[in-house]
């Protein structure tokens, strides 16, 4: 009902206002628009903005890919990295192995373990060494250090 | 990008989107059309053609500066909406005068003395002149609200839904309001004939 009301005031405030739109328009429509020189005003203002926006989306493009370029390089060096590690790891197994292989074809008691002690008994071996004698006193130097 | 050529048929938002991809001819085409809209209105609300030339380019000039914000929402409505706000802190600055007739322009020449139309006969025009005049001197005569809403109608072709949408009131305060000016511009043409 209320739409119904609406629409038959909108109606009628339109017909109302048909009697006075055309003079007004004549009116406004003598008085002319806005002069040249706003609109030359308004035109350079235009080229202006879009102008600084070309730059910006250029100077965006630029960093963009030097953004690109970069994670690549961090990529490409974090894979080397990895690679290398990798590379080395595997080097340094089998350089024990190699040494477990050869101590055992030497000596068949000795076996590669993860136990430090034996690593350590291993080391002064290869040099010619073996614990107890590197830390054990000859009979005559005993009797020397008695006074 | 290529640019693309603008076309009277393109839609507002079309021409606005043309123009925030760096084409300025899109943008003149978009001044072309709400030219004589946006100027009339801003005429008839400060009386004057400098400050009415002055918001019009203010308007413009926040148009372009927010193209690439512009979303989906009418773009009339949106171009309204900057207008109005413009004009409210034109108003808070200046209390602008109400008569087109006693307000004189930069050429030391009131307005409604430019009614004048080199397309006609002289009898022709000097009578349709008359009535342009007349009908101008009743609107100046509107209460700011009136005045505003009739010139948004008469001049912006918006519709009394638009109207209430921009001006934020309801629609039945719209037509209300338009009714009050219509009712008003026949009892002063009616007494202004008369003279």
């Amino acid at each position: 009902m209320s739409d119904n009301l609406t629409d038959l005031n909108e109606a009628g405030v339109l017909r109302e206002l048909a009697a006075f739109a055309p003079q007004v328009r004549d009116g406004f429509a003598r008085i002319g628009g806005p002069s040249d020189s706003v609109l030359d005003a308004i035109r350079a203002e235009a080229a202006k903005a879009a102008a600084e926006r070309r730059r910006a989306l250029r100077l965006n493009v630029v960093f963009r890919r030097l953004a690109a370029a970069a994670v690549f390089a961090l990529l490409l060096g974090g894979s080397f990295q990895t690679y290398q590690r990798y590379h080395s790891n595997n080097a340094r197994e089998q350089t024990l192995t190699l040494l477990s292989i050869s101590l055992a074809t030497q000596d068949g008691a000795y076996s590669l373990s993860d136990d430090t002690s034996e690593l350590a008994h291993l080391l002064l071996t290869m040099q010619g060494l073996d614990q107890e004698s590197f830390f054990s006193v000859p009979d005559e130097e005993a009797g020397l250090l008695w006074l | 990008m290529k640019p693309v050529i603008p076309d009277e048929q393109m839609t507002d938002a079309e021409l606005l989107f043309a123009y925030s991809k760096g084409d300025v001819a899109a943008m003149d085409c978009l001044v072309g059309r709400y030219r004589q809209a946006f100027f009339s209105w801003f005429l008839g609300m400060t009386g004057s053609r400098a400050d009415a030339e002055d918001l019009f380019q203010d308007l413009w000039v926040r148009v372009i500066r927010n193209a690439d914000r512009f979303e989906n929402v009418s773009f009339r409505a949106w171009m309204w909406q900057i207008a109005r706000n413009l004009l409210i802190d034109f108003r808070r600055k200046k209390k602008p005068s109400v008569s087109l007739d006693a307000v004189e322009d930069d050429e030391d020449q009131p307005l409604l003395e430019q009614l004048v139309s080199p397309d006609r006969s002289p009898a022709e025009d000097l009578e349709q002149a008359d009535l342009a005049r007349l009908a101008m001197r009743a609107v100046g005569q509107l209460p700011a609200v009136q005045r505003e809403i009739f010139l948004m109608r008469v001049q912006g072709d918006l519709s009394f839904s638009e109207i209430a949408e921009t001006l934020k009131i309801p629609l039945n305060t719209a037509l209300g309001r338009m009714h009050d000016a219509t009712t008003k511009l026949r009892l002063i043409m009616a007494k202004e004939m008369k003279k």
